[in-house]
């Protein structure tokens, strides 16, 4: 018997079942908005603007930009320089992160968890900062480590070592990269079953053996994936390239994108079209290894070795050798922290292109900081810093959690869809993204062209394929039931998101947070592409000071606080996840 | 409340392509009544248990929860599961860990209610369902620090606090180990009876579906192939499968004849010989049929009686003292039968025995050789007729 009451409440029963459609709808939406437009409108400009023109001012399509491109051997120096650079320095970066894997997972190292602290100190550390303090300690002239080598060894002139050199750039990224490459393997090395390799031993091989014949075959396939994937994040990388091979004329694709834009020469015009080919092209590329990538890690799966099952493995005992290690860790350290942030501290109190020696410490004074402080430029830099982190961290914070909600729970068409469209933007390098959404926004009628908003469109689109893998994986370890149990216990959507969900993954969600404050604050690539006159962040005020304006103790004074920050921030979410997957 | 469901489907999309879950499935539980769905792991047990709490949408059919219909494809009614006031008990618990014991019992109250009850009425009803699942005084403990019996009781706490009329309970059991299943089973009865509610118990476990339920709808491959008390699941089978499910047991291909030798009685001829039963009166002479003998039905004879009727003698294959039983193999007309005998007995393998298939315990299953795929309409019919009555 329907009364007129039970028909009413059963529409409104009919809608509360579309709550979850019509937020997929919305969300997908955002998402789409945000990744759909900036690869059409890569393609697009490849075969579109001229120089000096954005692609919708030019008037005709061409193959012009391909062409040129195609044909000059800059592009295949380009080709060259990006494989032998990212190849290098995963291949340094490796190195060193499996050495401190198997040092810290495998060995009964002393002071574990001090060398834990010391290897991932790093991890914050804005390449532009580490660029800048390079430059000070090795810098064919003055660098303070040729002056010292130059004393020792009774030399002249310039060198020997010289920062602006493919090498250089190769081992700077490389010890850069080491402790990000460390999080993504180390597990692997602590998951390996004690038994796999104790039947080794039992079998009669020795240690060396086991390593050769076992361990490394189990640890093959999860090595190798991490090698795609930092290929794809060193060719993305642009501060290092371009502050230590630009002097020299060592381009790689992402600097030169930058030096399209921004041609060195004076008076030259943009050169929009090239810029656009040369993001296709690292596009391309990064797609193909992605897609490596993710066949790889999926057939890695099947070296279920590792499955843990609650032990420790049974640690190697280094005997005499066991300081060894502490030894290497720290120095890692202080070369890749202390020193540096020495270097930048000097800089920043010394007087301009002062030697390091004795008689400059009754020099040094504080004038770089009181500049600091009275700069309006910077304190603009400052807040709009704030602001862009703020807001990025905010929203993809929401939007990925959603997202990942959505696709994680959703059994409805669409919630797959918004998987891979949040996943698709990982082959879009930053410094490509800023291209084209420079494109976008000069010519579309929204307007966030020059503002801070426009950073912030760049870092929450960025945000998506890490902040989805990571919030992914968080709720996948909620159990899909706790949330049901809410739903038959009569609570709506938006009570169990707000009652169940959010506090279960409060740890995931702040640490996302901080994650995409962080690397908001670090980035210079998308805030230097994007950047005019009112939205400079204090990344690019330092790159301005430096390279523009050679304001060198004026920008270091500015660099050691920053670095300071976004490293105990990252620290802090790096150590969080690290011991959320122990 | 009763649980009507009619022409229930389901289909899911998998990567090896759709799967039915669900197909043409019609039920009636009656109010009050305790329910098992027995299967196999992936027969659609679940998936119907989550049907009908709302967590999964078929793609067809109705579902009814006393005369409110909560689904119907035909008339795009779909009432969402927090809107159906029922309970439910979770394979995992789903007990919440960041909230203690009192918080979890009082959510359905406090959130699930649209605040309808004072702090004082939750209290109270909190306190009540702790009770009685017997977990008064721990109400304050987090719910990380409960051990599997306790989290399956503030589980059920939860489920009960607002007494709701129909309770699903997806395998609520299979979590806790053996001891604790077989006294929690009992209790569970009792207290879901205690309340009046209707419950929809689903269990991979035959033992436990027999002890709780007051019927069992047994599943296969997402349809309900048989309705009945746990006896007759147990002694009429009328599937191949179920009898396989439902414990050890032997099967012989037969056809059913006329015996001249007893006054034109039916009996089954199969390759060991000739079986009588009681079951035999339904099936014309001629037709095929399956014969199926339990191993602890089938009887070991001192010596041959005169009045043979389903008595065979065969060869001791091998035995295996189990404590309980002796599992024994043994070879008759060339087949191999499983055979529980008493642990008391002395077999010695390569010896003769002697063994009688009681009549009234032999398990037929009238539907031929292609039992396994298909199941014929005159079964499900009639296990629908069985289940009217």
């Amino acid at each position: 018997m329907a009364s007129v009451r039970q028909v009413i409440e059963g529409t409104r029963r009919f809608a509360g079942l579309n709550a979850r459609k019509i937020l997929l709808g919305i969300v997908l939406i955002i998402t789409a908005y945000l990744v759909i437009p900036p690869i059409g409108m890569l393609l697009f400009s490849a075969v579109r603007g001229t120089e000096g023109k954005l692609p919708f001012e030019a008037t005709n399509f061409t193959l012009e930009n391909l062409a040129r491109v195609f044909t000059s051997e800059i592009t295949l120096r380009l080709f060259q320089n990006t494989a032998i650079y990212a190849i290098g320095a995963v291949v340094v970066g490796l190195g060193i992160a499996a050495l401190f894997s198997w040092f810290l997972e495998r060995t009964n190292v002393p002071a574990r968890k001090l060398m834990f602290v010391l290897i991932l100190a790093p991890l914050g550390m804005p390449m532009i900062i580490t660029s800048m303090a390079w430059i000070q300690l090795v810098n064919p002239t003055n660098g303070l480590i040729n002056v010292i080598l130059r004393a020792i060894f009774g030399l002249e002139g310039t060198g020997p070592l010289n920062v602006y050199s493919m090498g250089g750039m190769i081992i700077i990224t490389g010890l850069t990269i080491a402790p990000l490459i460390y999080i993504m393997i180390s597990g692997t090395f602590s998951r390996i079953d004690p038994s796999i390799e104790e039947a080794g031993r039992t079998s009669g091989a020795g240690p060396f053996a086991v390593l050769r014949r076992i361990s490394m075959p189990l640890l093959g396939p999860a090595l190798f994936a991490a090698v795609i994937y930092y290929i794809v994040i060193v060719m993305e990388t642009f501060e290092i390239p371009a502050m230590l091979g630009q002097p020299k004329g060592i381009f790689v694709f992402s600097s030169a994108i930058y030096y399209a834009i921004n041609p060195l020469e004076g008076g030259k015009l943009s050169d929009y079209g090239v810029a656009s080919t040369y993001g296709v092209i690292l596009l391309i590329i990064a797609a193909v290894l992605i897609y490596v990538y993710g066949r790889y890690v999926r057939n890695a799966d099947r070296f279920a070795t590792m499955t843990g099952k609650g032990y420790r493995p049974r640690l190697i005992d280094l005997g005499k050798w066991k300081y060894l290690p502490t030894t290497l860790m720290s120095m890692y350290f202080i070369i890749v922290v202390l020193l540096p942030l020495m270097t930048l501290l000097w800089t920043s109190l010394a007087p301009p292109y002062a030697r390091f020696s004795i008689a400059t410490f009754s020099k040094l004074d504080l004038d770089a900081y009181r500049n600091m402080f009275q700069a309006t430029y910077l304190i603009k830099s400052v807040k709009n810093t704030l602001i862009i982190s703020t807001s990025v961290a905010v929203i993809a914070t929401f939007l990925v959690t959603l997202i990942s909600w959505l696709s994680v729970r959703g059994k409805i068409a669409g919630a797959r869809l918004l998987d891979r469209l949040s996943f698709v933007i990982i082959g879009v390098p930053g410094i490509v993204l800023a291209l084209v959404l420079i494109f976008i926004y000069a010519s579309m009628p929204v307007p966030i062209y020059g503002t801070v908003w426009v950073i912030v469109v760049a870092g929450v689109t960025r945000s998506l394929p890490f902040g989805t893998r990571l919030m992914s994986s968080a709720f996948l370890q909620v159990h899909r039931e706790l949330e049901e149990a809410a739903a038959t216990s009569g609570a709506g959507l938006k009570t169990t998101f707000f009652r169940i969900v959010m506090p279960l993954l409060w740890p995931s969600f702040a640490r996302g947070f901080v994650w995409f404050f962080v690397a908001t604050m670090r980035d210079t690539t998308m805030a230097l592409m994007l950047h005019a006159a009112g939205n400079q962040t204090i990344a690019v005020a330092l790159w301005m000071l430096w390279t523009e304006e050679a304001r060198f103790a004026d920008a270091a004074a500015i660099a050691v606080p920053m670095m300071i920050v976004t490293m105990v921030l990252t620290y802090i979410v790096a150590k969080q996840t690290m011991l959320q997957e122990d | 409340m009763s649980v009507t469901i009619k022409n229930l489907q389901k289909t899911f999309t998998t990567s090896r392509g759709l799967v039915q879950a669900i197909r043409d499935l019609d039920l009636e539980i009656k109010d009050g009544e305790f329910f098992s769905l027995l299967g196999p792991s992936g027969c659609g047990k679940t998936t119907t248990i989550r049907c009908i709490a709302g967590l999964e949408t078929p793609d067809d059919g109705e579902i009814w929860l006393g005369d409110q219909m909560v689904y119907s494809k035909a008339r795009n009614k779909l009432v969402p599961a927090h809107q159906r006031k029922l309970g439910m008990v979770f394979q995992s618990y789903a007990i919440w860990p960041h909230m203690n014991v009192f918080d979890n019992i009082a959510f359905p109250m406090k959130h699930g209610s649209g605040g309808k009850y004072t702090k004082t009425e939750i209290e109270e009803s909190v306190t009540r369902a702790c009770k009685l699942v017997q977990l008064a005084g721990f109400e304050y403990r987090p719910s990380t620090q409960l051990s599997g019996g306790q989290q399956q009781r503030v589980a059920l706490a939860r489920c009960l606090v607002k007494d709701p009329n129909v309770v699903l309970l997806d395998e609520p059991l299979s979590n806790l180990d053996a001891k604790l299943r077989a006294e929690t089973r009992v209790e569970l009865r009792r207290l879901v009876k205690s309340i009046g509610a209707t419950a929809v118990y689903v269990t991979h476990d035959q033992v436990e579906a027999f002890a709780v339920s007051d019927r069992i709808g047994v599943m296969l491959n997402g349809e309900l192939i048989q309705v009945g008390t746990p006896q007759e699941i147990y002694l009429k089978p009328q599937h191949e499968f179920i009898a396989d499910f439902v414990g050890r047991i032997n099967f012989l291909d037969g056809t059913v004849v006329q015996d001249d030798n007893r006054q034109g009685e039916k009996v089954v001829e199969t390759q060991i010989g000739r079986l009588a039963s009681k079951d035999l009166e339904d099936i014309p002479a001629g037709n095929k049929v399956k014969i199926g003998v339990r191993a602890e039905n089938i009887k070991i004879l001192e010596k041959m009686p005169k009045d043979n009727e389903n008595c065979f003698t065969g060869v001791v294959k091998s035995a295996v003292f189990l404590g309980e039983y002796i599992s024994c193999e043994v070879e008759i007309g060339g087949q191999l039968i499983d055979i529980n005998g008493p642990p008391e007995h002395h077999i010695v393998v390569g010896s003769e025995i002697s063994v009688l298939l009681p009549r009234d315990l032999i398990v037929v299953i009238p539907c031929g050789d292609n039992v396994k795929c298909e199941i014929p309409e005159k079964i499900i019919r009639k296990s629908k007729e069985a289940h009217r009555k």
